[in-house]
């Protein structure tokens, strides 16, 4: 409802912007012919408007932007001058400076299939949608144009007959962790995102999530390989020997759980089923080319500091284009001179021919050799940077799978 | 090195208070000083400080400098009002020097006060993985030794205080090595925070509504302590309530066992991403009972706020800059605008 309103208003403002504009231009004719006038020299009233219409232009997504505004003479104070009053002139020639709505269309319609119907919010889509589209580049404003503390951003889109739907919420309260512990039966990380997800759905015939109680669902309790903090024998030793007339301390662990919450989580499959073929790659050629991007989100299932004995956390980016989409879920794990660990889920999905490809790569290093290769004054600060830890991390499996729809 | 850095060699107390609650950061040999003096101050100070009510308790802040300014605003400035920190200064934040600069300040200007527990990050080796030693060397370059001067000086910061001799503040809550606050006093504190030990204890462990006594924590190091070794620890000392930090919650305060232990969490949208309400919490002299403290629960500053769109914008990387605020806010727009997915990291 609030949402309705809201574009009802920006509707009247944009009309009264077009009002104003014929007075503008004969301001600015008038100008170029008195250029000695002795006032306030109308051409900086003039620029002036008009940075001011370009600033509050983005604003408004949905507004197409018109001729006029994309001719902003203090871009071109000179020839404004000479052209007097010929904007046309002028208009042709800030297009080719300013990306316009109308080359990225140009740009995308290079590629040999049409154009899919895209819609913002997404069809399904329930609820206010504070994320409107840009009428400039096409792509949904994430995070919203309106955001405010705590955030709280359910963006969505849908391309031809997929949609995708994100959320981004605060980390859950006291009550929601307890409903989420009771379920799991292990505390949960220290910042769990239980309100956060991705969805993707095609019709009635493929289905996916992405959320935090699923990918923790998967963390393994009474873990044979159970990791521990680089000093945990040292401190045991001498626990056993201070407490062994002790009965307040119990000395087993209770309950044991990989608390560095590794994951084989791949997502939430509710729709589809995948076939399982190693020699699927995900094209790159198609993902690297320079497409409008229409949706990026990136956010965070969870994360927990272990202690402060390193980092783990589960991350989750998704870039939509007009062709293709990429999904990439990172689980990054470092246990402070133990190892390093990142574990990526990649979820590829091709518009034009409706191939969906997953991908689960792990990667492992011990610490000490990975801080080998760290270089620099500051050598431990890479070993925060997951985009450097990822390239030199050694590869242990890859398992890829698709689907036709 | 940072333009920002104050080039003035004055020791001149008000004027570096002035200047810190502006988030200028001081030249290095007035913070080499003004850690000196603490010292020298905090050498004399028992392990256990005592300290009577009325005092307003703060939690974790972690270099969220204007969330700092922002608990002065709501809970009013010193020394108007006693406060005493719980721990946890740096790391994280992107203004870690700006706040604890602000803090040694206040505490040598008003030292009754003014008490500043150790948190567990509050130590060398929590620093160097955790981002202050990143923004010491970025915000003052690599030949500075400012990083040292403030991790000795961490060395020198108390372990506990005791309000009106009933209610227990800590950093992080109980230890199996002590029984009464009489071993707290024995700890030769001015050290690097050991592994092991009541001092690691004290600033590393956490409650567990589970639990009755006391468990090793899955990781392998650490405790987790339960409702007996609470009532025991209350009965023997005579205390009435713990008060500790430590431990994100998402309403910025978290009562167990009916407000036996209490935590105080004091930074809002911790990590500029987590979207968490913080605390203070007031404790009055004239009122006993139930109505005796009370949790004044806060969201993020705007300044913060803005700090939390800059990370939104460049992909949730969150690494210190030493640019000055006025420069962040100009740099917000432009990345804004210029938001494009990164192609490179994406594929393998």
């Amino acid at each position: 409802m609030s949402a309705d309103n809201r574009f009802s208003s920006e509707k009247t403002t944009r009309d009264e912007d077009q009002t104003r504009e014929p007075i503008r231009s004969s301001k600015s004719t008038l100008k170029a012919d008195t250029p000695t006038s002795s006032s306030i020299g109308s051409v900086f009233v003039n620029s002036a408007r008009e940075m001011h219409q370009l600033t509050t232009n983005a604003r408004f997504p949905n507004k197409k932007p018109t001729q006029s505004i994309l001719s902003p003479s203090f871009l071109s104070a000179s020839s404004a001058n000479r052209s007097s009053n010929k904007h046309t002139q002028t208009s042709s020639i800030s297009t080719t400076t300013i990306p316009s709505f109308q080359t990225s269309l140009n740009k995308a319609a290079t590629r040999p299939q049409s154009t899919p119907v895209v819609q913002v919010p997404a069809k399904g889509h329930t609820g206010a949608c504070n994320n409107p589209q840009c009428s400039d580049c096409g792509a949904v404003i994430i995070p919203s144009p309106r955001a405010t503390l705590p955030l709280q951003d359910t963006p969505s889109i849908s391309i031809s007959d997929w949609e995708i739907y994100t959320s981004r919420n605060p980390i859950l309260n006291a009550t929601e962790i307890e409903t989420y512990e009771s379920i799991l039966s292990i505390p949960v990380p220290e910042m769990i995102f239980g309100n956060n997800k991705v969805e993707i759905k095609y019709l009635d015939k493929f289905h996916i999530n992405y959320n935090s109680l699923d990918a923790l669902k998967l963390v393994a309790l009474n873990p044979s390989d159970l990791i521990q903090v680089s000093y945990a024998n040292e401190w045991f030793q001498s626990r056993q020997q201070k407490h062994a007339s002790n009965d307040e301390v119990l000395l087993e662990m209770y309950r044991p759980f990989d608390w560095t919450y590794s994951t084989n989580y791949q997502g939430t499959l509710l729709k589809g089923k995948f076939i399982r073929d190693d020699t699927m790659n995900i094209p790159l050629e198609k993902l690297k080319r320079q497409d409008p991007i229409l949706f990026f989100d990136d956010m965070i299932l969870y994360e927990d500091e272990l202690g402060d004995n390193g980092i783990s956390i589960m991350n989750i980016k998704i870039r939509a284009m007009h062709s293709c989409l990429l999904l990439l879920q990172r689980l990054f794990v470092r246990v402070d001179n133990v190892l390093i660990r990142i574990y990526d889920t990649r979820l590829y999905i091709d518009f034009e021919t409706n191939l969906v490809v997953r991908e689960f790569k792990r990667q492992e290093l011990d610490y000490d050799s990975l801080l080998k290769l760290c270089t620099g004054n500051d050598p431990r600060s890479l070993m925060r940077d997951i985009n450097w830890c990822s390239s030199e991390l050694p590869v242990i499996d890859v398992q890829r799978e698709y689907m036709t729809i | 090195m940072n333009g920002n850095v104050d080039t003035s060699y004055s020791l001149d107390l008000d004027e570096c208070l002035e200047k810190s609650y502006k988030g200028q950061l001081l030249s290095e040999p007035v913070i080499d000083q003004l850690c000196f003096k603490l010292k020298e101050l905090l050498i004399k100070e028992s392990n256990i400080v005592h300290i009577q009510s009325p005092v307003t308790l703060v939690g974790d802040i972690h270099g969220q400098f204007y969330d700092l300014l922002e608990i002065f605003k709501i809970g009013g400035y010193p020394p108007n009002i006693n406060y005493l920190f719980l721990g946890d200064y740096v790391d994280r934040g992107y203004h870690s020097i700006e706040t604890i600069t602000l803090l040694i300040i206040l505490k040598l200007k008003y030292p009754q006060r003014i008490n500043l527990i150790r948190g567990n990050h509050e130590s060398r080796q929590i620093t160097t993985n955790y981002g202050f030693y990143t923004e010491c060397l970025t915000k003052y370059g690599l030949a500075s030794q400012v990083w040292a001067i403030f991790t000795d000086l961490f060395d020198y910061l108390v372990l506990a205080a005791v309000i009106d001799n009933d209610l227990f503040c800590v950093h992080g809550g109980l230890s199996p090595n002590v029984q009464t606050i009489d071993s707290i006093l024995v700890i030769d504190r001015f050290k690097e925070t050991p592994h092991d030990g009541p001092m690691a204890d004290l600033v590393w462990s956490d409650p567990d509504l589970e639990l009755l006594n006391f468990r090793i924590s899955s990781r392998g190091a650490g405790y987790q302590f339960g409702i007996n070794v609470v009532n025991k620890f209350l009965q023997v000392n005579n205390f009435e309530k713990i008060f500790r930090a430590h431990q994100l919650c998402n309403e910025g305060y978290q009562v167990f066992w009916k407000g036996k232990v209490n935590t105080v969490w004091s930074a809002p949208n911790y990590c500029y991403r987590c979207g968490n309400k913080a605390s203070i919490c007031e404790i009055f002299s004239s009122i006993q009972g139930p109505d005796r403290f009370r949790f004044n629960v806060f969201d993020a500053s705007p300044e913060s706020e803005k700090e939390f769109m800059r990370v939104m914008n460049s992909g949730g990387e969150f690494e210190n800059e030493g640019s000055n605020p006025i420069d962040e806010l100009l740099n917000l727009n432009e990345s804004r605008i210029n938001k494009k997915a990164p192609y490179v990291e994406y594929f393998m």
